[in-house]
């Protein structure tokens, strides 16, 4: 049995365990997904979307769905976790399941709704949840993987002109001991001109060979405006795969700031469409790679209609023998006149055996645009070490200072100060020795 | 449907004549290709057994490839089989007189300002005694060879200097390479060859100009240049004016090789038919071109301008192998009524100390689809390695596409690299300035594009730069109001 | 050698990627003085004062310097910065990402601890850069952008007094402080450079021209060329020079080349 077939066999052993399972339409979605997925198989180096990424992990082994929890955490566990003590609206899953108890939802104010993804798998009176763009295929594996694994996730409703003050925050904790794989899916629909902050942050406790595959679907109504975190700290033997995919309507503004540091591998896939008019999209991004790392930032923007704006800044440090990769596309079709694009990426190698690849990608079909992205990789500025020692700066400080101003420069563009502050103590902790800027920082 | 008729019907409809020809004084060979075909091809041309061994091992390995369909271009299918892979120039259907060629096409000619004897030579009308090329290779040859400089058709250097051209050929680009290169190395018809000996610094800039008979052929064309230790060579390709070609699907090959301290700067104006307004017609031009800084401290630099083709596929790459070797890409792509470009280079850094710079400028008008395809990539060795990129991409209407793909791939931690990309389009208030000073909106157009393409265009070898200016002006006719 | 010099240059020979710059210079220094060092374009006045800060690259490759007495060119670029030698650049380097606040800590810190000295908390320390800031004129808005980004040529070369202000170095060297200044950025700059003279302190000014040397008078003045001290006087020397111009001691050169040549 080939890989695909046993994947597909794992799933009809497991399709009476599944969320929705004597549900119609939640089993056909599945089977979709099931057969797209048999259609794609694995994809090879020479797929130009998977140049760079290796997933010949999923087809070595083959990554069982958690059917539950694998091991119990106490709330003191979950306060001990990176960003745990932001004050928001905490749903928190453990291994691709809702967990209630750690969760901290009460009480949500009005104009906003929360349903956890299984409940609405399983609810019989619905033919198809309204707001569920469940059914759209795309040509990613992985998404149909999702698709028809998929066990939990949250599906978040904003109502039209409500202004949340505080975040929520989807809390993904994995405990997996090995081999196993949790798929969540949320659904994030925010009405005319509704405001809100969503903080999605993937942490490991313990050191198990996971996969954690994480799909969001936003969507923006006229006028909405999402900022979006993400932190993906995911444990040493870990794997991330995630899309998310925003569309936008007129009007409305879309931020992700994205931070990864964990997992062995990772692919983040943004995908962007900017529908109505003068909407806007921000997308930043910050890796720091060691060992034997393989972090992949992709993001895909279309511009759809007539002046919109997109702004892209992703920086990369890679150590060790460590593999970054950006990949980012922008698409302006025709009559998206006045459109305004910009694409960065800068990215530091900081160790022989580290690589870094870039490829900024600009499809252009309208004239009336302005359109730029520029990509540097190197060192930091020799110049810069110089002037900073004949200061009397010693050269690993020296170094240290460069690095945490590089990746700064990210995390300074998060308007929320709480997100920002805890970013801050995170980077520290990436950088070697960083405890020591700590002090000069304060 | 259409009055005229794609070049590729018209040889699908051609009679297959009876039986399969084998003689060798016959000019014209059926259309079709097998190992038979090729093996004739070889023998008209009297090579060597390992010549139609190397054509044979590319064919069969050609065989199994696929068409390549990763480029931003869009084109029917080409039938491989439907076209002849032998036709000497000299039988072609030529114009009797310039009466006889198209009108449109003269028109651009003056406007270049292009003597009377040289149009008919650039329109394919036989040319009698007064301009005689031949003779005035021949002068300059005689030049050449005292200093030891080997400058003749690839068939003279296949039977002539068979050595060289078994060590070299298919050195930097396989007899496997790529689709069209492999289809080029089993067929090639003819092209040149450059061998710089030692310390010699090639006085005068060679030229394809002066072989304009054997240019004909290039259907399959297929170049090798040699620079050894501390030599110079500075080589012109193409012409600076439309050239009439019967040939719809072009596939030439370019390999060049720079010995220790060689220098090799190959320059290229392209500008085949380019199909009418319409988009009917046009050639198909699939090129591979490559240079091997072999030595140490050799330097490669290719300057090209492409304002024909109803299709470019060529990417002009430098492997800098040797250590302080340096690649340079210059290069301005135009794409006008329904042109489809997709150029570039490619860098590869191996040698520690190594540079390369690229400069791309795309312009794109009416339903032109311009596309800049670069890669640059730094090996683990690279040390030091260095390389600066800027692709500008100009949009002249709103129905034009202008399209950047770079892959920028660094595997060494002392490397280097820097890109710069941006899309605009032509400034109205730059337009209106020129206007109101009085120029027509034709000038002033020609004018800011040749202001946007002035960094490639100063590579240029001097007479090459003039003339690749007006043709940019001539090239964008009808692109505005 | 000398135990009342500051600093004692012997025979000192330095290449840049493999070009010879400094082809033999001799100077001592003590402490209380303050030297000019002038020379025509490309005479190696820069490279002087990057080799003795320790500027990567900058090779030495002939020759010995001693610093208070130690080797010096055994010292680290930070260690030799922390032990007070001080170079104010020409062109001081844009740091995007690090503030003003951070590097005047962080450099303080750095020079207080090598001397013993206790950190000084964030109140003092603040109060002591707002009054240097305002001595020279410094708009307080500076002290929190990052360091030289997006600073005019005036403001830059005042933030190079203020580093040097407040870390009150043994031997400040300035290299070409007054390029580009107009003449009340150029008071400002030499007033901030006259309040730091002292007994224990020595002063090098690199420069081109004459007209620094009005508002900071120096006790001696050398003049450099194709990389050795050509000729050595009181402040004299550098009017003579005001006058003369460069050619002048080209001659003077020539004379001394050919003299030495038969002494050799």
């Amino acid at each position: 049995m080939n890989a695909v077939e046993s994947y597909q066999a794992l799933y009809w052993q497991l399709a009476e365990q599944l969320p929705g399972h004597e549900v119609a339409w939640v089993r056909a979605m599945r089977e979709t997904a099931l057969q797209h997925f048999a259609e794609l198989g694995f994809p090879t180096r020479k797929q130009e979307a998977w140049k760079y990424t290796q997933l010949q992990a999923l087809e070595k082994n083959i990554y069982h769905p958690t059917t539950s929890q694998q091991q119990f955490i106490n709330n003191d566990d979950c306060q001990q976790l990176p960003l745990a003590t932001l004050d928001a609206y905490k749903l928190v899953f453990v291994d691709g399941h809702f967990n209630w108890i750690l969760s901290d939802i009460n009480p949500l104010p009005d104009g906003v709704v929360i349903n956890e993804l299984s409940n609405i798998l399983n609810s019989q009176t619905k033919q198809q949840h309204p707001i569920f763009p469940l059914t759209q295929q795309t040509d990613d594996v992985l998404n149909a993987l999702n698709n028809a694994f998929i066990t939990t996730g949250a599906a978040i409703n904003i109502l039209a002109d409500v202004q949340l003050e505080k975040p929520i925050h989807l809390q993904y904790i994995n405990t997996i001991k090995n081999k196993s794989a949790s798929y969540s899916r949320n659904v994030v629909i925010m009405e005319p001109n509704s405001h809100a902050q969503l903080i999605e942050s993937h942490v490991a406790l313990g050191e198990g060979d996971y996969v954690n595959n994480v799909q969001v679907d936003i969507q923006l109504e006229t006028g909405a405006q999402l900022q979006h975190y993400k932190l993906q700290l995911e444990g040493q033997s870990g794997m991330h795969f995630s899309e998310t995919q925003v569309e936008l309507a007129s009007d409305s503004h879309y931020q992700n700031h994205l931070f990864a540091f964990g997992s062995q591998l990772m692919r983040n896939n943004i995908k962007t469409k900017l529908n109505g008019a003068r909407a806007g999209c921000l997308l930043n991004g910050l890796f720091i790679s060691q060992s034997k790392q393989h972090l992949e930032m992709r993001t895909h923007i279309d511009h759809h209609a007539p002046s919109c704006t997109s702004r892209e800044t992703y920086r990369g440090i890679a150590n060790d023998k460590s593999h970054g990769v950006f990949d980012g596309t922008v698409v302006v079709h025709p009559h998206a006149q006045k459109s305004d694009a910009r694409v960065t990426t800068n990215n530091l190698l900081l160790s022989q055996g580290s690589e870094i690849d870039a490829k900024p990608q600009l499809e252009i079909y309208a004239d009336d645009v302005k359109c730029s992205h520029g990509a540097t990789i190197g060192q930091l500025d020799e110049e810069v070490l110089y002037y900073l020692r004949s200061r009397g700066i010693d050269e690993a400080t020296s170094r240290n200072l460069m690095l945490f101003a590089f990746a700064n420069h990210i995390i300074e563009q998060c308007p929320m100060n709480a997100f920002q502050s805890a970013l801050h103590g995170l980077l520290l902790k990436q950088l070697q020795s960083g405890d020591q800027l700590q002090e000069l920082l304060k | 449907m259409s009055a005229i008729k794609p070049k590729i019907e018209e040889l699908i409809s051609q009679e297959y004549p009876a039986g399969f020809v084998t003689d060798i004084e016959s000019d014209t060979l059926p259309p079709g290709l097998n190992e038979d075909v090729i093996r004739t091809i070889s023998a008209k041309k009297n090579e060597p057994h390992f010549l139609t061994e190397w054509r044979l091992d590319a064919f069969r390995h050609w065989q199994k490839m696929t068409l390549p369909h990763w480029a931003h271009i869009k084109y029917p299918a080409i039938d491989f089989q439907a076209i002849s892979y032998f036709s000497a120039p000299k039988k072609q259907k030529q114009p009797e007189s310039l009466d006889d060629v198209d009108p449109e096409l003269l028109r651009t000619y003056e406007k270049l300002g292009i003597p009377l004897e040289e149009q008919k030579l650039l329109a394919g009308v036989a040319v009698d005694a007064v301009f005689d090329s031949v003779s005035v290779a021949t002068t300059f040859k005689d030049k050449l060879a005292e200093m030891g400089i080997i400058f003749c058709s690839f068939s003279e250097a296949v039977l002539k200097h068979t050595e060289l051209v078994q060590r070299y050929l298919g050195s930097v680009v396989s007899n496997r390479d790529n689709f069209y290169a492999a289809l080029n190395a089993a067929v090639f018809s003819d092209g040149s060859f450059v061998y710089v000996p030692k310390r010699v610094r090639c006085p005068m800039e060679l030229s394809t100009y002066f072989r304009i008979n054997a240019a004909l052929t290039g259907q399959f064309e297929r170049t090798l240049i040699i620079a050894e230790e501390r030599s110079y060579v500075s080589y012109l390709e193409g012409c600076t004016a439309p050239m009439r070609d019967e040939n719809q699907l072009h596939a030439a090959v370019v390999e060049l090789v720079a010995l220790d301290d060689a220098q090799i700067k190959y320059s290229t104006v392209q500008n085949w038919y380019p199909g009418d307004a319409e988009g009917r017609g046009g050639i198909y031009n699939f090129v591979t071109k490559r240079g091997l800084c072999k030595g140490n401290n050799a330097k490669i630099s290719w300057t090209q301008v492409e304002t024909g083709s109803a299709i470019t596929w060529k990417y002009p790459s430098c492997i800098l192998k040797g250590d302080n070797s340096v690649g340079e890409f210059y290069s301005v792509a135009l794409t006008n009524n329904y042109q489809q470009a997709d150029t570039g280079t490619k860098m590869i850094h191996v040698g520690k100390n190594t540079r390369s710079t690229i400069i791309s400028k795309g312009i794109s008008a009416a339903q032109g689809q311009n596309a800049y395809r670069g890669l640059v990539q730094i090996h683990q060795r690279a040390d030091n390695a260095r390389n600066y990129t800027q692709c500008d991409s100009l949009l002249i209407g709103d129905r034009c596409g202008a399209h950047t793909f770079p892959y920028i791939e660094v595997r060494n931690s002392t490397a280097k690299v820097e890109h710069e990309a941006s899309t605009s389009k032509i400034g109205e208030d730059q337009l209106f300035y020129c206007q109101q000073r009085g120029l027509s909106q034709e000038d002033a157009v020609s004018m800011i594009v040749n202001g946007f393409c002035k960094q490639v265009f100063k590579e240029l070898p001097m007479e090459f730069a003039v003339e690749a200016q007006k043709l940019l002006g001539v090239s964008l006719e009808g692109s505005v109001g | 050698m000398n135990q009342n010099s500051l600093l004692q240059i012997s025979n000192l020979h330095a290449e840049v990627e493999g070009q010879a710059i400094l082809k033999g210079i001799d100077l001592t220094i003590k402490a209380g003085e303050v030297h000019a060092i002038m020379g025509p374009n490309a005479s190696g006045k820069s490279t002087l004062a990057h080799v003795l800060a320790g500027r990567p690259g900058f090779e030495v490759t002939q020759g010995e310097i001693y610093y208070q007495g130690n080797d010096l060119l055994s010292l680290t670029t930070e260690e030799r910065a922390r032990k007070g030698l001080f170079l104010a650049f020409q062109y001081p380097v844009e740091i995007p990402g690090v503030s003003n606040v951070y590097l005047l800590k962080a450099a303080m810190n750095a020079v207080r601890k090598e001397r013993g000295q206790q950190e000084l908390d964030a109140m003092d320390f603040l109060e002591l850069i707002r009054m240097r800031m305002a001595e020279l004129g410094i708009s307080s808005e500076l002290l929190y952008r990052n360091v030289n980004e997006g600073f005019s040529g005036g403001e830059k070369k005042r933030n190079e007094i203020l580093q040097m202000s407040v870390l009150e170095p043994q031997l400040a060297i300035l290299d070409e402080i007054d390029s580009g200044l107009d003449i009340d950025a150029l008071k400002v700059v030499a007033n901030g450079v006259n309040t730091l003279r002292s007994s224990e302190r020595a002063i090098v000014i690199v420069t081109h021209y004459q007209r620094l040397l009005n508002y900071i008078k120096p006790d001696y003045v050398h003049v450099l060329s194709l990389g050795r001290i050509i000729k050595s006087g009181g402040p004299e020397l550098a009017e003579v020079l005001e006058e003369k111009g460069y050619g002048w001691i080209s001659q003077v050169d020539d004379i001394h080349h050919s003299s030495s040549g038969e002494i050799g």
